[in-house]
């Protein structure tokens, strides 16, 4: 690369950090109730301050703010190397059918376990949180292994969508025989969590999300070489040296972790996983996976806590829900993004 | 169980989110929202509002069996009365039908696991009643083979309705909306409509009197307390937590309850949907907290609920109340059948909860205590 793009390339990284930790920031200062900015910097340094305000920035805002960073970056970032590896810019975790594949596990979680509780993980404890984000890595795994092995027979992007869709299908349509024979309550619960909601993730389940992400990204941040080599096909990647193997399989790990991470705590966010990736690339102009990686997860980040400052627009406490508004805030700017990308130049992978 | 999932979260984010309907529900009042006209050899039923923000009312004929059936009437269905076979879509009208003698008559309900009345769910474990849907689902081959003669049935004016899916089917439905008013005795008042099908009007007429002497005397005993107790209601779901509006059905009953309504100068009938953050800040001052979520029944419960809850001030005070006193076991809960029949219980329990001193040693009819 050259110096000067390599420059652009990390001023734009800058930015977009910039941008995200303003959203963070803007996240916790701002909420239904008005609480006082000095308040919630007292709250956030432990310091003693009015109980409430201290409460409702540490138990609630926080987490849910560090949920939609760590959320927007895993379904990002998954996207990506799910677009690169298939070497398709509509492959995703949803339109792979990661999602569904997650939500198998996930239904089949909530409705053999659970408490009585409208939480989806009530009862479950610390190792049922656990237990839950695995099911759903695993159930996307599976999918993604199943999408794999069929494209191997198919060599077209098309096929491989509707493989995808088709696969999706199949995950939902398990999800939906299991949904109906559950109890009405239990079946509440599931409907409730497909709405998808950065919300309802407290503190005792923070870390798990947390280090789920944390550990999709690092074996991601790793993969930035062969993901580059990959652009170029698996038998340049190994020409070049790149143990494709080996490689594609910490990748494929990697990308099931984060979707499945984000899935089941979050519920099934559609958007996140096609778009950021493709705002990434229409900012970097450029296929280095060193800084598409940083970049989707910042623009993952981006979106998802927009999104959650702007579910609170109705005001007076009232909330939307965030899958719809994720869309409807990240669609125009990535279409003015395309539109600005194709006149300037015509920009491939 | 079918009363408890009408307020669906899809639901209560439609009715929340958008509320148009709020100011036109406001004007409905105690009296209820159907009327009877009596005409020659028959009676009309008129459904004003079937469901929030309808753009149709209903009308039925109801005229003797055997007589002919009254001619140059327009109306959404003319029914032979009184009814023999029935079908329900709700187990609210199970109470209400059992209450005029007329158990016989019911051949299919909706959910079985919903039933709670022993009686019923007798007649259900021999095969005499059907069930005959599955989550929502009707199973229309089973309806048509009952050869009902009434299947009374509710609308919410969105995709969940089977109504539009029976009526296709030819079967005789026909729209009950007690669940669209707002105050409890509103509620109450449409046994009137279901006795009409049995044409026993009066009895309906008798009892609901009773009722509603008895509600007056609870809501002006509970007028002479000296404090009004801060009442918070529901759970959160999912991030989330959808409170009545401050004109609700669940409203009304709390302050003629003399409880103080944390959302009372919220102007919507239907539910509100929160960020839990908001509620949480309301919820501090909570001395009463109604219905945290359907099955809760200990204070781990709650804490199951989001744990974030389990240290409000009213749980550690032994304020926490749910209306599951009595379950059958399947998860079917009894007030959501006969609660609304019996608003006059709702009110006592209510008092009793808010100022026991008024109503010293209740045996409870709904609600438990969720001890600390």
């Amino acid at each position: 690369m050259r110096p000067a793009g390599a420059a652009r390339g990390r001023a734009i990284l800058a930015a977009l950090a910039a941008a995200a930790l303003i959203l963070f920031a803007a996240d916790l200062a701002l909420g239904s109730v008005r609480v006082p900015l000095r308040e919630v910097a007292r709250a956030l340094a432990g310091l003693p301050g009015d109980p409430t305000s201290a409460s409702i920035v540490s138990v609630f805002r926080l987490p849910k703010a560090l949920t939609a960073l760590a959320a927007g970056a895993a379904l990002a970032v998954s996207g990506l190397v799910l677009q690169t590896l298939f070497r398709n810019h509509l492959a995703g975790p949803d339109s792979l059918g990661l999602g569904a594949g997650a939500s198998v596990g996930v239904a089949l979680v909530v409705l053999a376990a659970g408490g009585p509780g409208s939480s989806l993980l009530a009862g479950l404890g610390t190792l049922g949180y656990g237990a839950l984000a695995l099911a759903a890595s695993v159930g996307a795994l599976l999918v993604l292994g199943l999408i794999l092995a069929l494209s191997r027979r198919f060599d077209d992007a098309v096929t491989l969508l509707i493989v995808g869709l088709l696969v999706g299908y199949l995950a939902g349509s398990l999800v939906s025989v299991l949904v109906y024979f559950g109890s009405p309550q239990k079946v509440q619960v599931y409907l409730g969590w497909t709405y998808g909601s950065f919300s309802s993730v407290t503190r005792r389940e923070l870390p798990v999300l947390l280090g789920s992400v944390a550990l999709g990204l690092s074996l991601t941040a790793r993969s930035s070489k062969p993901l580059n080599a990959l652009l170029l096909g698996e038998r340049f990647a190994e020409g070049l040296g790149v143990r494709v193997r080996g490689a594609r399989t910490r990748i494929l790990v990697a990308a099931a972790i984060l979707a499945g991470a984000a899935t089941a705590f979050c519920g099934p966010i559609a958007f996140l996983g096609i778009a950021a990736p493709q705002a990434a690339r229409r900012l970097f102009r450029s296929s280095d996976h060193a800084l598409l990686i940083p970049g989707s997860a910042l623009a993952g980040s981006i979106f998802a806590l927009a999104a959650d400052l702007a579910s609170q627009a109705p005001g007076g406490g009232a909330v939307l829900p965030i899958n719809p508004l994720l869309a409807l805030i990240g669609s125009p700017i990535i279409l003015g993004l395309f539109l600005r990308s194709s006149r300037s130049s015509p920009d491939r992978v | 169980m079918r009363r408890a999932l009408p307020p669906w979260p899809a639901l209560a984010l439609a009715i929340a989110a958008l509320a148009p309907h709020a100011a036109a529900a406001q004007a409905r009042a105690a009296t209820p929202g159907f009327s009877i006209e009596r005409g020659p050899g028959y009676k009309i039923l008129r459904v004003a509002s079937p469901w929030p923000g309808a753009a149709r009312a209903y009308s039925y004929v109801l005229y003797p069996r055997g007589s002919p059936r009254p001619a140059g009437i327009r109306a959404d269905r003319f029914v032979e009365i009184p009814v023999r076979r029935v079908v329900t879509f709700s187990t609210t009208y199970l109470a209400q039908i059992a209450s005029l003698g007329e158990t016989d008559s019911v051949v299919g309900v909706d959910s079985a696991a919903a039933v709670s009345s022993p009686e019923l769910r007798a007649r259900i474990a021999s095969g005499r009643i059907a069930e005959v849907a599955r989550n929502w689902a009707p199973n229309v081959e089973l309806l048509i083979a009952l050869k009902p003669d009434l299947v009374l049935a509710y609308g919410m004016g969105n995709e969940w309705d089977s109504h539009p899916k029976l009526e296709e089917a030819g079967l005789p439905v026909v729209i009950d909306a007690e669940w669209n008013e707002n105050e409890p005795l509103a509620r109450a008042a449409w046994l009137e409509f279901v006795a009409a099908f049995y044409g026993k009007e009066e009895l309906a007429r008798g009892r609901l009197s009773g009722v509603e002497a008895e509600y007056g005397r609870l809501k002006e005993l509970a007028a002479r307390a000296e404090r009004r107790p801060w009442v918070l209601v529901n759970g959160p779901f999912q991030g989330s937590w959808s409170v009545s509006g401050g004109r609700s059905y669940m409203a009304r009953a709390i302050a003629d309850a003399g409880g103080a309504y944390l959302w009372a100068e919220d102007g919507s009938t239907g539910g509100l949907v929160l960020s839990i953050e908001a509620v949480y800040a309301r919820a501090l001052r909570a001395d009463i907290w109604l219905n945290p979520s359907f099955g809760a029944q200990r204070a781990a419960d709650i804490a199951a609920l989001d744990p974030r809850f389990a240290s409000l001030p009213v749980l550690a005070a032994g304020g926490v109340w749910n209306n599951n006193l009595r379950l059958n076991g399947e998860g079917g809960n009894d007030y959501f059948e006969s609660a609304v029949l019996n608003p006059h219980e709702v009110l006592a329990d209510l008092v009793a909860i808010f100022h026991p001193e008024l109503l010293p040693g209740r045996r409870f009819a709904y609600y438990r205590r969720i001890e600390p």
